[in-house]
């Protein structure tokens, strides 16, 4: 689990351009299950069929995509203007270190505020390192995204720390069971999903392509155990959470009570989670043609949406765990 | 269709109907009757059948609908309250000229004007306020509340009130141009030279929140959309060139992102080097703001990949919108020649 | 029917948002003996068929027509549970806070070990006397406010769980002059009126097949409507909704008087539709008023109008007073009305009702 998330963390992915991660998740599924495909978003779809002649079709998402700056403009003195993909802070983007596709490494800055003038993305600049205009566009392009540049790193004895865990860590767990998973009576379809930071959209399409019976979704979710700082009852360390509402879906109650089941088969911790904001795929799959009961299962994170997204390796053991006493049945 | 006639029609969002008209004639007589359908919201599509099926099915989309008014009820003294449809700001309504009610055979539309207190009479207070919708009045002369009910009632449309007037140097003042550009140039390629499938979509409420697009989206589930657009320029004032966002003059532009949707970045990438391969004036859009069809057209169904063209416009949403003819001819050239290069 | 008998029994249904399995199984019971086949969708939608009495004009398709009225009601959800045993709760839905200091409420738990349980609370707030003379003035925000059970907190945690739903109650009541009261007139008494409609269907010939629609997740979202349009596939749409009657804090132009219908104009309503919708209640003697939505309709018509290939809708307005309180009131009469205006409208619908939609 460590290992691929290390690997999915460092790929480069923003919104839009995720071929990258796509390409890897693509090479370690290969042989691992029966068919592979993406659709015109990008989604990478991969299918194991069930043994069931009636066993059913569930899908899970786990979103490639992570948040970045986007170039759109080059001032006379080579500074490059950005527009945030997806929920960038502001607060976690000060003096930051950030690379592009390319190889190319810049550091986002803040100007000095005007008075009375407010942080937003137009106080802020990527510096490349070039003198003019044309020096900045032989190297970046107008359009071209930047992603936070720091590597993943360790915390304790099972912590990690990287930009992108949101949703990368989701997509080791999701390409770890999929290399785990015994034969199975459903199908399962393994959606690495695109543009989910800029509003669930890739989840969309997949889901009415895929045409399931159930949607779960696999994303992180913040955690209340911070000073000052609890804004939702969720501790880090102590198991999944399946979650109940947030604000783009409100979870199939069968289907959550069904999950909590196998935690318990599954002897693992697990928590229940109620998110007063935000949204994940499973909003997107359940309101897909003639709709269908859905859950996300979170993985609980520190940081979400900075540089420094820290997650437990102990809660994505025991949530593959959990996803693999649920498919047992 | 001249573009002329295209932008003083009337037609806001869910009652396109005069628009409609001219794209089903015009679609019907290209293409045949049997080629062509209205969808549940009004929507326009023709299919022209391509001789190569291996070829990607491509969709050109520009919607019918503009922005304007809808009155919703009447004073005591007969001025008509009234509400936006669409985006209109409401700094741009004091002291304009509209039109109430579409015109029809032996039903002129009334001529009505959008006053304010007089400069005059205005204390400091009153000149730093804006103004908003809900303190403003059309009024078109009426008497009293029972002749402006029975002239003008709940629900009677307005449009901005704007000749379409060729000034300067090429450039254009007329209202509309958002997204009548469109209409009128996927009207002139309807012949473009194509062998794969080709679709023309000119969709209904796209100011309302892309409603039509997200229906034909649906119908069509092409490989590729192309939607011919109108985007605001920013390009006068002294206005810092980050937030110009295009300039009028400078061709057509292609937008990799905007609110709505991520443009394809394969297709950003060949519309671009289209561009430049073909000597055809085009920039890009360099900001992030505004949305479109393209996000209806590319999350609809099973999804297709889009990429927004647009023609600069100042002014846009207002009565006074100003465009170049040099874009609105590069925004046809650049699709035709992309089309040819497929 | 007894409409009020009706909504006392609507208003205490068990449906917030997302859970509508309960109230979804009463109405699936109402609709059964007035249509030929009722069935509940993944998203707990009732979808309740009746078909034509008789051929279409042409000898084509029979036209399809959905009614929808939404079944949710807006509820709380238990965020946190404090060391005090004292319960933090959540939106489901847009619940104003103002409505809920002193309220009285049930919390629906599921404990691990037995069955499911429902306990009283009282949702209580900072002591007036510990406040500032500042504070006073305020608002409570709902981060202020919690929900007290009585139980100490090793009790508490036994029985209930982050998650668990907290409803409100308020029964029905009748008025003077035919008004009632109570919780979830938003939307309970528009399902009333599709019930209203189909009875007097079973003694009207209609060639439309007709699909009445008790949605969900309205109030997040009209999000159980957009996939019944998507399974129903309609070739029009009937969408019912409350709107707002004066009361004397109203600001003009934003309410439609409490004794009659309302029908919608706007970008979203299919101005066709609306003209033959206002001739039926004119020929039917049914006082119909208009109201403006210049934008997005904020009810189930939204979603509607652009599933599938786009679907024509009309949107009938059922006024009330006091919306998302526990004592909504409305005029008994209108759900009558209504219902009337429906039934007559549906009956009409042959082929060819759309021959000039669009040009």
């Amino acid at each position: 689990m460590e290992e691929l998330i290390r690997k999915l963390t460092a790929a480069y992915g923003p919104s839009g351009r995720e071929g990258e991660v796509a390409d890897l998740i693509e090479s370690l599924l290969k042989g691992k299950v029966d068919s592979i495909r993406r659709d015109a978003l990008g989604n990478l779809i991969c299918e194991k069929k069930g043994t069931a002649k009636d066993g059913r079709r569930i899908m899970f998402s786990a979103h490639m995509d992570q948040i970045g700056l986007i170039v759109t403009h080059a001032e006379k003195e080579g500074y490059l203007r950005v527009s945030n993909v997806g929920g960038i802070f502001i607060a976690n983007s000060r003096m930051r270190h950030v690379r592009f596709q390319n190889g190319v490494h810049g550091v986002l800055v803040e100007q000095p505020l005007k008075p009375g003038e407010t942080s937003s993305m137009r106080t802020y600049y990527i510096d490349i390192g070039a003198n003019s205009a044309d020096e900045a566009l032989r190297k970046v392009q107008l359009g071209d995204v930047a992603i936070y540049a720091e590597e993943c790193f360790t915390l304790g004895e099972r912590r990690l720390a990287a930009p992108a865990m949101d949703d990368r860590c989701a997509c080791a767990l999701l390409v770890s069971l999929m290399q785990a998973l015994p034969p199975c009576k459903d199908t399962v379809i393994a959606v690495f999903s695109t543009q989910e930071e800029v509003g669930c959209r890739g989840g969309k399409t997949a889901a009415y392509s895929v045409e399931p019976d159930v949607g779960i979704a696999l994303d992180v979710t913040l955690c209340g155990d911070q000073p000052e700082d609890r804004k939702l009852a969720i501790n880090l360390g102590e198991g999944p959470a399946v979650k109940i509402m947030d604000m783009l879906s409100i979870s199939n109650p069968e289907l959550v009570q069904a999950l909590l089941a196998a935690a318990k088969r599954a002897k693992i911790p697990c928590q229940r989670e109620v998110l007063p904001f935000g949204g994940t795929d499973a909003g997107a799959m359940q309101l897909t043609r003639g709709g269908m009961p859905v859950c996300t299962l979170s993985i609980p994170s520190r940081n979400v949406h900075s540089s420094c997204e820290i997650v437990d390796l102990n809660d994505l053991e025991n949530a593959q765990k959990l996803l693999l006493a649920y498919l047992k049945g | 269709m001249d573009l002329k006639t295209l932008c003083e029609a009337q037609g806001l969002s869910g009652r396109e109907e005069k628009i409609r008209r001219m794209a089903l004639d015009a679609c019907v007589k290209a293409f045949g009757q049997s080629a062509v359908t209205l969808d549940g919201l009004g929507s326009v599509i023709a299919r022209r059948k391509g001789a190569n099926s291996a070829k990607p099915t491509v969709m050109l989309a520009a919607h019918m609908d503009e922005v304007g008014l809808m009155v919703i009820s009447a004073t005591e003294e007969g001025l008509l309250r009234f509400r936006a449809i669409g985006g209109v700001d409401a700094r741009v309504l004091v002291s304009k000229r509209v039109r109430v009610g579409y015109e029809a055979e032996g039903k002129p539309s009334l001529p009505g004007v959008i006053g304010a207190l007089a400069i005059h009479l205005q204390t400091a207070e009153d000149r730093k306020t804006v103004l908003p919708i809900e303190q403003l009045y059309i009024d078109i002369g009426a008497k009293d509340k029972a002749e402006a009910e029975r002239l003008a009632p709940a629900g009677t449309l307005v449009t901005f009130d704007t000749p379409y007037t060729p000034f300067g140097d090429g450039c254009v003042l007329a209202k509309a141009f958002d997204d009548r550009v469109g209409v009128y140039n996927l009207l002139r390629l309807l012949d473009a030279p194509y062998d794969g499938d080709l679709v023309f979509a000119f969709t209904s409420q796209e100011e309302a929140g892309c409603r039509g697009a997200v229906s034909a989206g649906y119908s069509v589930q092409p490989d590729i959309a192309l939607i011919l657009e109108c985007t605001s320029a920013n390009d006068l004032g002294e206005t810092p060139e980050a937030l110009q966002v295009c300039r009028v003059g400078q061709g057509v532009c292609v937008s990799f992102m905007d609110n709505a949707s991520i443009g394809d970045a394969e297709l950003y990438r060949a519309l671009l080097a289209t561009g430049e391969a073909q000597g055809i004036p085009h920039q890009i859009k360099q900001f992030v703001s505004g949305g479109n069809d393209a996000g209806s057209i590319q999350r609809s169904g099973a999804g297709s990949r889009t990429l927004a063209l647009s023609v600069p416009c100042r002014n846009i949403h207002s009565p006074a919108c100003v465009c170049s003819v040099r874009d609105i001819d590069s925004q046809e050239a650049l699709t035709r020649a992309y089309l040819q290069s497929l | 029917m007894d409409i009020l008998t009706y909504l006392q029994g609507a208003s205490t249904q068990f449906g917030p948002s997302g859970h509508e399995y309960e109230t979804a199984q009463w109405l699936k019971t109402r609709f059964e003996p007035l249509c030929d086949s009722v069935v509940i969708d993944p998203l707990f939608n009732v979808l309740a068929t009746l078909n034509p009495t008789v051929k279409p004009a042409r000898g084509g398709r029979a036209p399809k027509i959905l009614m929808c009225a939404h079944m949710d009601e807006i509820a709380l959800m238990v965020t946190d549970i404090l060391k005090d045993g004292s319960l933090r709760m959540g939106n489901v839905g847009g619940v104003d806070p103002r409505i809920l200091p002193a309220a009285t409420v049930t919390v629906h738990c599921r404990p691990d070990s037995g069955k499911p349980q429902n306990l009283t609370g009282v949702i209580g707030a900072k002591a007036p006397h510990l406040l500032t003379d500042e504070e006073r003035k305020q608002n409570y925000r709902r981060d202020d406010l919690y929900i007290d059970l009585g139980l100490p907190v090793e009790r508490v945690r036994k029985l209930v769980h982050i998650g668990d739903l907290v409803t409100l109650n308020g029964p029905a009541i009748g008025l003077l002059n035919g008004l009632a009261a109570g919780k979830t007139m938003d939307d309970r008494a528009c399902v009333g009126v599709m019930l209203e409609a189909a009875e007097r269907l079973q003694h009207l010939s209609h060639a439309a097949e007709i699909v009445f629609a008790c949605t969900t997740q309205e109030e997040v979202g009209s999000r159980g409507a957009k996939v019944a349009a998507h399974t129903v596939n309609p070739d029009l749409a009937i969408v019912m909704d409350v709107s707002h009657a004066p009361i004397p804090a109203s600001r003009p132009d934003t309410t439609v008087p409490l004794d009659a219908p309302a029908a919608t104009y706007g970008p979203f309503i299919q101005y066709r539709l609306l003209e033959r919708l206002q001739e039926t209640a004119s020929l039917n003697g049914i006082k119909l008023n208009t109201e403006p939505a210049e934008r997005s309709t904020g009810t189930d018509t939204d979603n509607v109008q652009i599933a599938r290939e786009g679907i024509p809708c009309v949107l009938i307005d059922l006024p009330l007073k006091y919306m998302h309180t526990t004592v909504e009131l409305l005029d008994t009469n209108v759900i009558r009305e209504c219902g009337r205006l429906c039934a007559q409208f549906a009956a009409g619908i042959d082929e060819g009702w759309d021959d000039s939609l669009w040009i």
